[in-house]
């Protein structure tokens, strides 16, 4: 029997008396499987209440700005104004959604279950990742998906509009669709928001949402001093004329440029997921703050 | 078996340290009672036990592993019980599915049973129950795992003084040769009749770290005594009902150990108690 299998004969959840010893302490994707298991039987009611929250805020969102064109076919989801409202609303929902790793490791009474829970930090950390790349957005698209037919069923019946669902997500798939500059943008920036957000959770604790968004802030405002003081205005138009006007990208092509845009953005999101994994790894309780 | 040695560690570089050079052996088979003044650091010590803090010097090992990776496996063979502590919106039944496959000794059967002694129904969502049904649920959880060594940080605090007594019959019925059992508490007088070795800690170090079989063999408690009884008493308070008194047990007379008093002696004069069980008065 595998080390973490449950024991049926005992129709609960007792487990097998002597575990194997080979099991990994790096990663073991039963052991995974279970804590993934154990955190989603954990937050179902959390997520239940979000998924609802999610779907309520949209529906009425969509209703309000219900807009279709002249003949009634344009579903309300393909609208420039209600794009703009999801996609903006999706990228702080992920944000936010990562940032809650300082919800279980931020407060000391959660922080010590979270810890000495069998698992390793890998584990733990992974799992946490894999939910704000797939079980978030998962949560989000659905929740956009009811809200787009509750708010068509409450258009129609209402305003007295024809009811047209049209094609849910199909707006938001074209809105991204047909140029491959914005798809990278689309994946690399959800990446760089999850893993930024995460190292921020793993940072700062307390309203690690804010301070995450307050460094991030502060990030953008010295690099944009240095640009303008620390380098002369000569020697920016002379890079940027190496870089833009030069030689320098003659020799890319539209995709080359793509892929080296996504090749930096990758190892930059690399970089802030290790740094996050070292921090969670070093993490201890703080008995002086409770 | 758990490990510590030269253990040293301090909040803040300027003040004095919270360890000290500390060694301990924690054998399988005993209940610990780690005794202290608020403070002192006996949780920040069961913290580094499983791993939850580092030390600054020293090592902390269970089966020679060092606990402050917290690999799996050391993890499953540690079962922390938090003075506070939150529970998820999750059945009793549910939470026992999800967290005990994590422990591979777990035993349902137990469970039920511990549940049943603290008077315990299977509630539908734990986060709703009081912190004294927390800490019952979590006792009951913590002693089916098995784990060979288990840690409880004040488990009495917050429990009324029915639970206090089902609770020191819990931990009598899951007691067995293959665990240890740390209790960490400042309410000395929970752990009475149920701790089979004492542990003080003060100033940074371990006055005292001895079985109780040991300590009534030096030392012989009275209570209710008259005044010619206690002359030479090593030391000694006056109640309604009499002295209370530590004396010296020279013949190895038996007498019920008195916890309370022992730390209170132990506190006031650590000196004579690390002399007397360096070099016990016989």
């Amino acid at each position: 029997m595998n080390e973490y299998e449950i024991n049926n004969n005992t129709q609960q959840a007792a487990v097998a008396a002597v575990p194997h010893k080979t099991a990994s302490n790096l990663f073991n994707p039963r052991r995974f499987g279970l804590y993934c298991s154990k955190q989603i039987h954990e937050w179902k009611r959390g997520l239940t209440l979000q998924f609802l929250a999610l779907a309520g805020i949209y529906t009425l969102l969509m209703f309000l700005f219900h807009s279709t064109d002249e003949e009634g076919l344009t579903p309300s989801i393909a609208s420039t104004g209600t794009q703009i409202i999801i996609w903006l609303g999706f990228f702080v929902y992920i944000a936010k959604s990562a940032s809650n790793l300082a919800d279980q490791i931020g407060v000391r009474s959660k922080r010590v279950l979270y810890l000495a829970v069998p698992a390793s930090t890998a584990e733990k950390y992974i799992a946490h990742l894999l939910w704000t790349v797939v079980l978030y957005p998962i949560l989000f698209f659905a929740a956009i998906l009811v809200a787009q037919y509750v708010s068509e069923v409450f258009s129609s019946a209402i305003r007295n509009e024809p009811f047209n669902p049209g094609a849910p997500l199909q707006g938001m798939l074209t809105f991204w669709s047909g140029n491959l500059y914005n798809v990278s943008f689309l994946v690399n920036y959800t990446l760089n928001t999850i893993v930024v957000f995460t190292l921020g959770a793993t940072l700062w604790q307390k309203n690690s949402f804010l301070k995450t968004i307050a460094a991030l802030f502060l990030l953008g405002i010295i690099v944009i001093f240095f640009y303008t003081t620390l380098l002369g205005k000569e020697e920016l138009e002379s890079m940027f004329t190496y870089l833009v006007v030069g030689n320098y990208f003659d020799n890319f092509d539209e995709t080359s440029f793509m892929w080296l845009l996504n090749g930096v953005s990758a190892v930059e999101y690399l970089i802030f997921a290790y740094i996050g994994y070292m921090r969670m790894k070093e993490l201890e309780i703080n008995e002086t703050k409770r | 078996m758990l490990q510590i040695e030269n253990l040293e560690f301090s909040y803040h570089k300027k003040k004095a340290p919270i360890f000290d050079g500390i060694n301990l052996t924690i054998q399988p088979g005993s209940v610990y009672g780690l005794l202290g003044k608020n403070g002192i650091g006996k949780s920040t010590l069961l913290y580094m036990m499983c791993g939850l803090m580092f030390p600054h010097k020293g090592h902390i090992t269970l089966d020679g592993v060092e606990v402050r990776h917290r690999r799996p496996e050391t993890l499953e063979k540690i079962f922390l019980v938090p003075e506070e502590f939150d529970l998820p919106s999750i059945s009793v039944d549910a939470y026992v599915r999800r967290n005990s496959v994590f422990y591979p000794r777990f035993d349902r059967e137990q469970f039920d049973r511990y549940l049943a002694d603290f008077e315990l129904e299977p509630v539908k969502n734990l986060a709703k129950t009081s912190m004294g049904q927390k800490k019952k649920y979590l006792v009951s959880f913590a002693l089916a795992t098995n784990t060979p060594l288990l840690l409880m940080d004040e488990p009495t605090n917050g429990m009324d003084i029915p639970s206090k007594s089902q609770f020191r019959k819990v931990i009598a019925s899951g007691m067995t040769e293959q665990k240890s059992i740390v209790i960490s508490t400042h309410q000395v007088r929970d752990l009475e009749n149920m701790i089979d070795r004492i542990d003080i800690l003060e100033g940074g170090r371990l006055l005292l770290d001895s079985d109780t079989a040991t300590i009534t063999s030096h030392l012989r408690f009275v209570k209710g005594a008259g005044e010619a009884d206690i002359e030479g008493a090593l030391y000694s308070v006056s109640t309604i009902a009499g002295y209370s008194a530590i004396l010296p047990n020279p013949t190895g007379e038996e007498s019920p150990l008195d916890i309370e008093m022992l730390f209170n002696y132990a506190i006031e004069k650590p000196a004579e108690i690390e002399r007397i069980f360096a070099n016990p008065v016989k």
